[in-house]
């Protein structure tokens, strides 16, 4: 067997090409992480050397080894409170402002690709917040296309590392400590509904409407130019007028379609309908 | 707006593809071009492919660049037909194709490129500069090692002529892209 550790040059060349491909970025230093994952398969498909690999890699029609490398590399990966700055903005000025023209409605919030649920409750956890005393009310929706994840966020338990950019005050309000990990508390639980949607089905996808926000972070990377832009779509079509869309910070809507206005906040840039 | 999503769905489903790019490039509604768009794409075919090639001669902007997408996306099967592309007399469609065949995701995207750069070297003459740079990145983009050869040969025809240093610094990239792997 030949030499299957990566060298920089090597690391580099497959970086960039990941984030063409993507929109995902390696930056240096990810070395270690990005190249146990490639050696692996390597190994599986039997490729002695990286070039052989990588032309492996680029030139598939159907574009799966890159797809596959790449859920290795993210996965379900996900956590609480995450990109804390992009939520902080939510908060802060986008929620103010859908409440502002809903008059006594109800606020509508979609987690596209929710995984465990650590967004979708995050989300409940932020409108309490923001909401109390105002007497507006919400929803969160909370899809995945994982019937596995699905079934880990109706349990709603988590370990140390899911919880740790919690701040104190809210871990202490919407948790209970379990045995090794932190119980989400039904006062959060219930503004929470969660069910397994495939965001590449149209059907279904047309009956998600009357959204004010939705978050679809680190999930469209997974697809393909075309239907990333058909995702991005019917988001519009689920979306009130002037409703939010958050994509992942390395994502950019302006990349996949124009269909969206960009709205430059303190804290974030965030596409509006 | 409703409806109209409906009108483009009942087009696609009937294969009416004449209809869909009209819309395309007609329409001032970003979101109705869109979702044609995207339409196009999903039913894909040689009519498609030929549509979004007159699209590359428009005048306007944002429908060359949609048709470059688009190609990048529908080229594969269709190698042959943007090669002829590469001797279109418009030296700006003659870019345009290299920039489209760079983003085909596609071993057989280099063969073009290959006999593009082979004919000017049996030639002894370059193809405009713009062009030409064109042709290394998109070489540097699809080619392998095995390449060293012919862009040895197209170093040869560049130090011949007047040696412009865009397109020493284009061949140069293209090696070291070429290097990389
Ligand atoms: C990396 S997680 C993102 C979790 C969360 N949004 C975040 O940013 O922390 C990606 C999730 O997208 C889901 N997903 C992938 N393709 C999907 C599809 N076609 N429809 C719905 N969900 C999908 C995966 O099952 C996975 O749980």
């Amino acid at each position: 067997m030949g030499d299957l550790t990566l060298s920089q040059a090597e690391f580099h060349r497959l970086a960039e090409y990941i984030y063409l491909k993507t929109g995902i970025r390696f930056e240096p230093g990810k070395e270690y992480y990005v190249a146990k994952r490639v050696e692996k398969r390597m190994r599986e498909l039997d490729f002695t050397g990286f070039g052989r690999y990588f032309n492996y890699l680029r030139f598939q029609p159907s574009g799966a080894e890159i797809e596959l490398l790449v859920n290795s590399l993210t996965v379900n990966e996900t956590y609480f409170f995450r990109e804390y700055s992009q939520l902080k903005c939510f908060a802060e000025e986008v929620v103010p402002l859908l409440t502002r023209d809903l008059g006594g409605g109800r606020l509508k919030v979609w987690s596209a690709g929710c995984s465990t649920g650590e967004e979708p409750y995050t989300l409940a956890i932020i409108l309490l917040e923001m909401l109390a005393d105002t007497g507006i009310t919400f929803e969160v929706h909370g899809t995945d296309i994982n019937t596995n994840v699905l079934r880990a966020a109706e349990r709603a338990c988590y370990g140390d590392r899911a919880v740790k950019d919690v701040p104190e005050d809210y871990l202490r309000k919407y948790f209970r400590r379990e045995g090794d990990g932190y119980l989400v508390l039904p006062v959060v639980k219930k503004n929470v509904r969660l069910y397994r949607l495939n965001l590449n089905d149209g059907s279904t996808m047309d009956g998600m409407r009357g959204f004010h926000a939705i978050f679809c972070r680190n999930v469209l990377i997974y697809f393909d130019d075309c239907s990333r832009r058909e995702v991005a779509l019917r988001f519009y079509r689920s979306l009130e007028p002037g409703g939010f869309i958050f994509l992942g910070h390395s994502e950019s809507m302006s990349r996949i379609t124009p269909i969206f206005k960009l709205r430059r906040f303190k804290e974030a840039i965030i596409y509006q309908k | 707006m409703d409806e109209v999503f409906e009108l483009i769905k009942r087009y696609a489903a009937s294969g009416n593809l004449k209809e869909i790019f009209s819309l395309i490039a007609e329409t001032r509604d970003p979101v109705i071009r869109e979702a044609a768009y995207v339409q196009a794409i999903k039913t894909g075919g040689t009519e498609a492919v030929e549509s979004f090639i007159s699209l590359l001669y428009s005048s306007e902007a944002h429908l060359r660049n949609l048709a470059v997408e688009a190609l990048q996306e529908l080229g594969t099967g269709y190698i042959d037909r943007l090669e002829k592309l590469l001797c279109d007399p418009d030296p700006d469609i003659r870019i345009i194709s290299f920039n489209i065949l760079a983003g085909v995701r596609n071993e057989t995207a280099a063969g073009p490129v290959r006999r593009y750069l082979e004919g000017i070297v049996a030639a002894g003459v370059t193809d405009q500069e713009n062009v030409l740079a064109a042709a290394l990145e998109c070489m540097g983009e699809l080619g392998g090692p095995e390449d060293a050869a012919l862009l040895d040969k197209v170093k040869e025809l560049i130090e011949g002529g007047d040696g412009h240093p865009y397109l020493r610094y284009a061949l140069q990239q293209a090696r070291e892209k070429l290097w990389a792997i």
